[in-house]
């Protein structure tokens, strides 16, 4: 038994679980919000664990840095339905929690738990194979850091074996960006412009609007109304 | 971490965080608050990859390779969404041409 | 360490991949011209060009791409109906977004790049893909659900779709994990295929070991949660009548048909690829669930004012049916499924596209009664809207009577008499309420001088929709032997 992982991954789980716990539960928004960095920072450290150091960076960039700051800039550009005064449950939470409870108790965890065994001696036999592999090619010792698949077998796989996925990713990617400023922008032909002298002219031929205020500014109209 | 740590357990943290997620998702009134769950799902989900990946399969790609999917994937959909959350917010705040012609019709 | 890059098989990806490239192209064009007649007509064009792909690669059947996609003439004829689904909402959405002031160019780059994810859906033979496919589509259909989105309903509408599909997704990766962790102990299988899937399977029955592993029916219950969600399968249905009535009336028309027949695809090719071997455990399971569905959507659709909100629920019902062509996981079944999405694709949309040319600016909702009178203000709409409705109800000599005869024949098939008694019951049912809409058309008196005389938006574009439509539903069900012919030669030829 390595204690050391042992500690460190009771520690992690604490920490994911906890803040996990904070995030759905507690009042305040924001204060989810940062519940939930701690949450992705912790199954950062997860992956680290597991040795998977370009996944654990990924998450750390991605979900710790672009989701959560997306998130809290979502909260504050809408803050008035966000206040920390009003009821942040369903009045039925407890359905919630009894279905999530099930699906846990009642399905996932016997499911996961009743493999485990046959899964832990894949597991072992795996490892050792890696173990022997790692010590003939270095010459007979077992070295200090047994190699697993990392960063450049993950290029080749994303190059090689899952290059249509990857690709399509990108195209969705790129209709979610679309999607995202269409949706987010004001539209175009809401926004209200200055009009053209011509413009500006056959409104007042036609008595709608006064184009002149007192400062003799020129009053915004409408481009819809324009037409 | 393996021979330590028997997968079961690495398994039942992620299921353990789908389902506070799941609970999230169910329970919270806020849309924001609705999409941080969706996202504690997700991540779980990517727990339980790493997992199967290291454990059952160290030297194949087929884990990882899913982890960055999904990861990208939720990433898009969150920001579809909160791009959503900022337009109806906008859309409530202000009176604008349609709502007037939703009256009259 | 070695890289061998692989090889591309265009031949086989064709379609989703000539779709894809041409959605970008549509982008590309929208920077340069807003004129839209010009945008729709190229997108046109590249469903026509990709439904032309499909004939050049027809007969074709391998996987590429590591087995990630496959082709096969089912797929080709079910990416066809995807492809004409979509040219026939283009006619719908031409003249009706400029009416609505929606008319924004990356309407139709968004409709084709949610297609070409159809597509890819419907060609998937890998976990990852079908992850990839439905997530593409989901995502392009959250953003064209939103598309009126100054109006509330319609970014609530797709705010909720997102919400519930963002969910789904969870249980779906979930599955997916989970088929992968109980697929990535044998040594001797190296992706998530499906056809690995079956060989895995396959391989622990030779060896006797139990097959109906807790994991395996739990991954696999996951994933057809999600594609469940899809298809709107009761108890997974929740979200459809009110995305339904907020999404533009072209979009609902579209997505009620398209997102359906992509995913039942998925799960015809997820249980009879992959899961064969589990029958037993889901054919029964599938058989309720789709008992439920007809059920619950035709009666609760009774009981709807709303038009949108009828068609929704009678689209619930529809999935209902379409799931009995899939459950009964045969050639004769799929072939059933495969007539039945043709039938239903012509008669929905044909019935949203009556909706769309009522739909004035800024009209909150279509209601039963404004219907009224219609045969006065338009005699030619309302004899379409009937032929619709009869199509729908599945009355003999329209296509619907076809789609819903193929599939309870599939059904009897497969040894699932109650299904089909259920499916006959509920059919009668479903009848009161389309003939209910003939009935306000010809026999009921206005509501008010106003409504008598409000316009009927019936231009060119949808009139040639219209016709398609209706010529379509009379071909297939008055001479329904030679498409009944090519249907089932293609599909049981594929059939593995």
């Amino acid at each position: 038994m390595n204690y050391v992982v042992l500690t460190i991954f009771f520690l992690l789980s604490a920490l994911t679980l906890g803040s996990g716990i904070m995030v759905v539960t507690v009042k305040n928004i924001i204060h989810a919000a940062l519940w939930l960095i701690s949450t992705f920072v912790g199954v950062a450290a997860l992956y680290m664990l597991m040795e998977a150091e370009f996944l654990a960076i990924v998450q750390v960039l991605v979900y710790a840095g672009a989701v959560s700051i997306l998130v809290l800039f979502a909260i504050m550009l809408t803050r008035q339905i966000t206040g920390t005064g009003t009821r942040q449950l369903h009045s039925r939470w407890w359905v919630a929690m009894l279905t999530a409870a099930a699906l846990f108790g009642g399905v996932i965890v016997p499911t996961v738990w009743q493999q485990g065994s046959s899964w832990d001696k894949t597991a072992s036999d795996a490892q050792a194979i890696l173990v022997q592999q790692a010590t003939e090619a270095n010459g007979g010792t077992r070295p200090e850091i047994i190699p697993v698949a990392g960063t450049e077998e993950l290029g080749a796989a994303l190059m090689g074996e899952y290059l249509l996925p990857f690709e399509v990713v990108s195209l969705l990617l790129t209709a979610a960006l679309i999607g995202a400023i269409l949706i987010a922008f004001e539209e175009r032909t809401r926004r209200r412009r200055v009009l053209t002298l011509a413009e500006e002219l056959a409104l007042r031929k036609r008595g709608i609007v006064e184009p002149h205020d007192e400062e003799g500014a020129v009053v915004p109209v409408d481009a819809e109304q324009a037409v | 971490m393996v021979g330590t740590i028997p997968i079961a357990w690495v398994l039942t943290l992620a299921a353990g965080l789908f389902c506070i997620g799941l609970f999230g998702a169910l329970s919270r009134r806020n849309t924001v608050g609705i999409l941080m769950g969706i996202e504690l799902m997700l991540n779980s989900v990517n727990i339980n990859l790493v997992a199967f990946w290291r454990y059952l399969r160290p030297m194949g790609t087929a884990g990882l390779t899913f982890t960055v999917f999904t990861i990208a994937v939720a990433a898009a959909e969150v920001a579809v969404g909160l791009a959503m959350v900022i337009a109806i917010y906008r859309a409530r705040q202000t009176i604008n041409a349609d709502e007037a012609d939703t009256l009259k019709g | 360490m070695p890289f061998n890059p692989p090889s591309i098989d265009l031949t086989v990806l064709g379609m989703p991949a000539l779709l894809m490239a041409w959605g970008m192209l549509v982008l590309l064009i929208d920077l340069f011209t807003s004129n839209q007649r010009v945008l729709a007509t190229v997108s046109l064009i590249g469903l026509i060009a990709t439904a032309g792909v499909g004939l050049l690669t027809w007969g074709t059947q391998r996987t590429a791409f590591f087995d990630m996609v496959v082709l096969d003439n089912f797929g080709t004829v079910v990416n066809w109906i995807l492809l004409g689904a979509t040219a026939l909402s283009i006619l719908l959405a031409l003249d009706y977004l400029p009416r609505q002031n929606l008319m924004r160019g990356e309407f139709y780059a968004l409709l084709l790049f949610a297609t070409s994810g159809m597509l890819l859906l419907v060609q998937a033979n890998d976990l990852v893909m079908i992850f990839i496919g439905v997530e593409l589509l989901s995502i392009s259909l959250y953003v064209l659900t939103g598309f009126a989105v100054p109006r509330i309903s319609s970014g609530e509408a797709a705010m909720k779709y997102l919400l519930l599909g963002a969910f789904a997704a969870g249980f779906l990766v979930y599955g997916i994990a989970l088929i992968y962790g109980f697929v990535a102990a044998n040594d001797a299988i190296s992706s998530t295929s499906l056809t690995a899937i079956s060989q895995d399977l396959a391989a622990k029955q030779a060896a006797g070991i139990a097959i109906n592993d807790p994991i395996i029916l739990t991954g696999l219950g996951f994933v057809l949660i999600a594609l469940g969600f899809k298809v709107s399968m009761v108890p997974f249905h929740a979200w459809t009548p009110d995305v339904y009535e907020g999404a533009p009336t072209p979009i609902t028309a579209y997505m009620s048909v398209t997102t359906k027949g992509a995913a039942l695809v998925a799960i015809i090719r997820l249980l009879t690829v992959a899961f064969a071997a589990l029958r037993p455990e889901w054919q029964f399971i599938f058989a309720i669930l789709a008992a439920l569905t007809m059920t619950y959507g035709n009666i609760v659709a009774i009981a709807q004012k709303n038009l949108k909100r009828m068609l929704a629920y009678s689209s619930i019902a529809h999935a209902g049916y379409m799931l009995m062509g899939v459950l009964s996981a045969s050639p004769l079944g799929a072939s059933a499924f495969v007539i039945y999405l043709v039938a239903y694709a012509l008669t929905n949309i044909g019935a949203f596209a009556v909706l769309t040319t009522l739909e004035n600016r800024g009209m909150a909702a279509l209601e039963l009664q404004d219907l009224r009178g219609l045969y006065r203000r338009h005699p030619w709409l309302s004899v379409a809207m009937v032929i619709f409705m009869f199509s729908l109800a599945g009355v003999p000599l329209t296509a619907g009577f076809m789609g819903k005869f193929a599939v309870f024949q599939a059904a009897w098939d497969a040894d699932l008499k109650w299904l089909v008694l259920v499916g006959v019951l509920t059919s009668v049912i479903s009848a009161f309420f389309y003939l209910r809409v003939t009935v306000q058309m010809f026999m009921e008196e206005p509501v008010s001088a106003e409504a008598a005389e409000r316009p009927v938006f019936a231009t060119a574009p949808l009139v040639v929709g219209l016709t398609i439509a209706v010529v379509g539903i009379i071909i297939l069900g008055v001479v329904p032997s030679q498409v009944l012919n090519f249907v089932n030669n293609t599909v049981v030829a594929a059939a593995r």
